[in-house]
């Protein structure tokens, strides 16, 4: 089993045994029990992900006598040194949330360009 | 300009952050100069009733979600990638949209005070349904909200970048037991913040609802609940609280074992802990609310007991890597001692108030505004200008003069100590939180004089420090890539480091590659 | 700060022990890490011709120093729980039943039988225990959440709109106690503030039967 495996499990393991023992501690007390719930499903469905792609995974980083051929970067791919969309998506982030309090026009108009700058960061991310 | 609006390497990103972080810091020690001299005399009039509340609100907003959290993040998109032999992040736009995302959001809580009414002046809690009210906190508090749902957006997005890129992008060699403490209590906190911020974000996005489109989450007069802000706030809040430390428990144990020339003390016992108390962290929330009679005390009480556990075998672990050492009294190397000092302080004040008898009386008063402070500030900050002195050379290429940073130290523990001190008697004394004004009674006007004057003192003391910033960059004496002796990867490649971080990487086969050769 | 020695009231006694037992235990332990800390500092600071030791763990030494924390742990929530238990039990036939309401920015106090009294933050208002005996106070809120803090009785406890809360208190001495809003609640949360007066209970009585105008 992987490290990240283990600690995830461990993880859902944890968050089961906080929210029964706040069930049974403070069960009429509805949010904390909800609240907990939640985080256990949220950690038993993360750990449940990590058993399944651990499968697929065969990582260098993973092998403690790993023969030291690759030089780094070189098998990760090329990272992207710049892209002018991050900002321009954050910005209409801002815009959209503004004018869904503000001004319907500007959510609606900021929402539309939210959309386009997502859609081109994807697809220049595909590309390098 | 452009190239820096544009960068998506992680060190660029991490000089963003770091950069951004620091001006928050100063504007945020500026409103607390501002508090403590209003504070200075009893029925002091420097400040109004609304102008002191927003003040105090946009201080502790600032220092929590624009300052200390962020930077610990911001320092770990810098390092993450170096100390695990990573060319870059996992998603380099992804990192960049974050980073963006958390400027423009602490630009926004501060654009309230351009608004009409001023800006957010409901706490760094924002409490439904004071909130909620629209009178004296109008277009200020709705931008307060609307910042911190963008910066809450932003820590989970870096979260989940940091988990992938710790998971599947180490060297070769450089296996999960391998990697530094540091990189460990980032995983952790990542883990943390995707438990922890979503019911921040939907709880402010729930107070917007409220406010804008005819919502009653919080209004008992329509079936709404006010304990269900609390308990959304504080599932959140107390996760906060360590999101605001872990990174720095990694920040102090990568330099007490480089300035002690030993390998870290108790490694595995130092991964189990940052875990546990994440975890535990999860199960305290209502520590916060004993007073609200609505919350079952003795089962947040036991849970919080426990995390003073695994703290305590952090504080071992340091001391035992100390112990039979070589220890250098650096500046990075006082600023950690001085953290272990004050955070101790406020761990043992943690304790006592996460006993429900005990937070009766203090709750609400001087006393937590002591405690909390001797954490996040006395342990926190501490160990922020650590690693500011410790990761200066590496990441700008400059060192800092030692003997300023020591003076640095003295006057900020000094000043530190003289401030926050006297606030737990202020609290005994009856001294509430959040107050504008307090009554010339006891011994409040004397104790209140005292912490004033040690505000002063610290920004002395930080006012020196960037003079030293100012002083190193413009001196531009090259330093070489492992100015003290550290033993994990990034100081194994030239300071600052080249584009993707290692023209080639060298062989990993400990937890101390530096050291190894 | 004299009220943690000398609590004016029964609950404040019992919560006292608590106090004094967590500083003790506080105090010896930061005094135990602090001396750890500088004997590792004088001890083993750097001097040439010195090597440092090479050790990396100990597990057995390890596993005790998680495990001694966690018995004082143990230890310090069963203090807790043995204090904290009677004083969040109100009693089932209090003495004297008093009804608190907060608003911004003062106080309301309703005894029963048409005596209430209420304040400004100019004219705080005055809220009159009988010496001795158990009252139970129900705490509620016209607007945004509050916190009735007497620092004299080591207590608060939250009103919260919405919902009432009870709890009891016994003053042991008589005298006047200045009591504040802990929970900020907007602009004048700073002089949210009314006195408790604990007098008399036959004086109390005076001033329920003649209607509020015989004040102790």
């Amino acid at each position: 089993m992987k490290t990240f495996v283990g600690l995830f499990a461990a993880s859902a393991l944890f968050g089961i045994a906080l929210a029964v023992a706040y069930w049974f501690v403070a069960h009429e007390e509805a949010t904390g029990a909800a609240l907990l719930g939640c985080m256990a499903a949220a950690l038993v469905f993360t750990a449940g992900y990590a058993v399944v792609a651990e499968r697929s995974a065969d990582l260098d980083g993973d092998d403690p006598n790993e023969p030291l051929e690759r030089v780094a970067g070189e098998e990760l791919g090329i990272f992207t040194t710049r892209s002018a969309w991050p900002i321009l998506v954050a910005s209409c982030s801002l815009l959209t949330l503004a004018g869904t309090l503000w001004s319907p026009a500007l959510a609606v108009a900021a929402g539309i360009a939210l959309i386009l700058c997502c859609w081109r960061l994807g697809a220049e991310s595909a590309r390098v | 300009m452009i190239e820096w609006l544009t960068a998506t390497n992680h060190k660029k990103i991490g000089i963003l952050y770091i950069v951004s972080t620091l001006a928050f810091f100063v504007v945020a020690s500026l409103l607390a100069g501002l508090i403590r001299a209003q504070l200075a005399r009893p029925e002091n009039t420097l400040l109004d009733a609304h102008q002191y509340n927003q003040v105090f609100t946009l201080h502790g907003t600032a220092m929590i979600f624009l300052v200390i959290a962020p930077f610990g993040i911001g320092l770990a998109n810098y390092l993450v990638p170096l100390q695990i032999g990573a060319p870059d992040m996992a998603f380099p736009r992804l990192n960049a949209i974050g980073v963006w995302l958390f400027i423009l959001g602490g630009l926004t809580v501060f654009a309230g005070l351009a608004a009409y009414g001023g800006a957010a002046a409901a706490g760094w809690t924002a409490y439904a349904p004071l909130s909620e009210l629209t009178e004296g906190t109008g277009a200020g508090q709705d931008l307060w909200f609307v910042g911190l749902l963008l910066v809450s957006v932003s820590t989970i997005l870096t979260s989940i970048n940091l988990l992938v890129t710790i998971f599947l992008f180490r060297a070769p060699g450089m296996t999960m037991w391998r990697i530094p403490i540091f990189t460990w209590e980032i995983a952790a906190t990542a883990v943390l913040v995707l438990m922890a911020f979503p019911p921040l974000a939907a709880v402010f996005a729930m107070v917007l609802i409220d406010r804008h489109l005819g919502g009653h989450f919080f209004d008992p007069a329509y079936g709404g609940n006010p304990i269900l802000y609390q308990h959304l706030f504080w599932f959140f809040g107390h996760p906060e609280v360590y999101v605001m430390i872990l990174p720095y428990f990694g920040i102090v144990t990568e330099i007490v074992a480089t300035f002690s020339r030993k390998p870290v003390f108790g490694y595995v016992g130092m991964v189990l802990s940052a875990f546990a108390i994440a975890g535990l962290s999860l199960g305290v929330w209502a520590h916060h609310m004993f007073t609200t009679g609505a919350v079952s005390n003795p089962f947040f009480a036991a849970v919080s007991f426990l995390i003073a556990i695994p703290t305590g075998v952090k504080f071992v672990n340091w001391i035992g890597t100390m112990w039979k050492g070589s220890i250098e009294l650096s500046t990075a190397m006082l600023f950690c001692i001085g953290f272990m000092l004050n955070f101790l302080i406020g761990g043992i004040t943690g304790v006592m108030i996460a006993s429900p008898p005990i937070d009766y009386a203090a709750h609400d008063t001087y006393f937590i505004v002591q405690h909390f402070h001797y954490t996040i500030g006395g342990g926190s900050m501490f160990a922020l200008f650590g690693a500011l002195f410790f990761w200066f050379p590496k990441i700008f290429g400059v060192r800092l003069d030692e003997r300023m940073g020591k003076w640095t130290f003295a006057l900020l523990f000094a000043g530190f100590n003289a401030t926050f001190l006297p606030m737990a008697f202020m609290g005994l004394e009856g001294m509430a939180r959040r107050v504008y004004t307090y009554p010339p009674i006891g011994h409040l006007a004397l104790l209140n004089g005292i912490a004033s004057f040690g505000a002063l003192v610290m920004g002395v003391g930080t006012a020196l420090f960037f003079i030293n910033v100012v002083a190193a960059v413009r001196r531009r004496v090259p330093v070489p890539p492992n100015p003290w002796d550290g033993y994990s990867l990034e100081w194994l490649t030239a300071s600052p480091p080249p584009e993707f971080n290692f023209h080639e990487l060298p062989p990993i086969r400990s937890r101390i590659p530096a050291w190894d050769r | 700060m004299r009220w943690l020695f000398d609590p004016a009231s029964q609950q404040g006694v019992a919560m006292r022990a608590d106090w004094y037992v967590f500083v003790a235990a506080g105090i010896a332990v930061g005094l135990f890490v602090y001396a750890a800390i500088f004997w590792c500092l004088i001890a083993y600071r750097r001097r040439t011709g010195r090597e440092p030791a090479a050790f990396k763990n100990n597990p057995p030494l390890e596993i005790t120093y998680a495990a001694i924390p966690f018995l004082l742990v143990l230890a310090l929530f069963a203090v807790t729980f043995a204090i904290e238990m009677p004083i969040d039990e109100a009693a089932a036939s209090p003495q004297q039943r008093i009804s608190a309401t907060a608003f911004r920015w003062s106080w309301q106090f309703d005894y029963g039988g048409g005596v209430v009294s209420s304040g400004t933050t100019m004219q705080p208002p005055a809220l009159y225990l009988p010496l001795g005996r158990t009252t139970e106070i129900a705490l509620r809120s016209a607007d945004v959440t509050h916190s009735f803090w007497v620092p004299a009785f080591l207590f608060k406890r939250d009103a919260i709109p919405g919902m009432t809360n009870v709890f009891d208190v016994t003053p042991r001495h008589a005298g006047t106690y200045l009591s504040r809003c802990a929970q900020f609640c907007g602009l004048e949360h700073g002089l949210m503030t009314f006195y408790v007066k604990v007098v008399p209970a036959a004086a109390f009585d005076r001033y329920l039967s003649s209607g509020g105008t015989q004040k102790p």
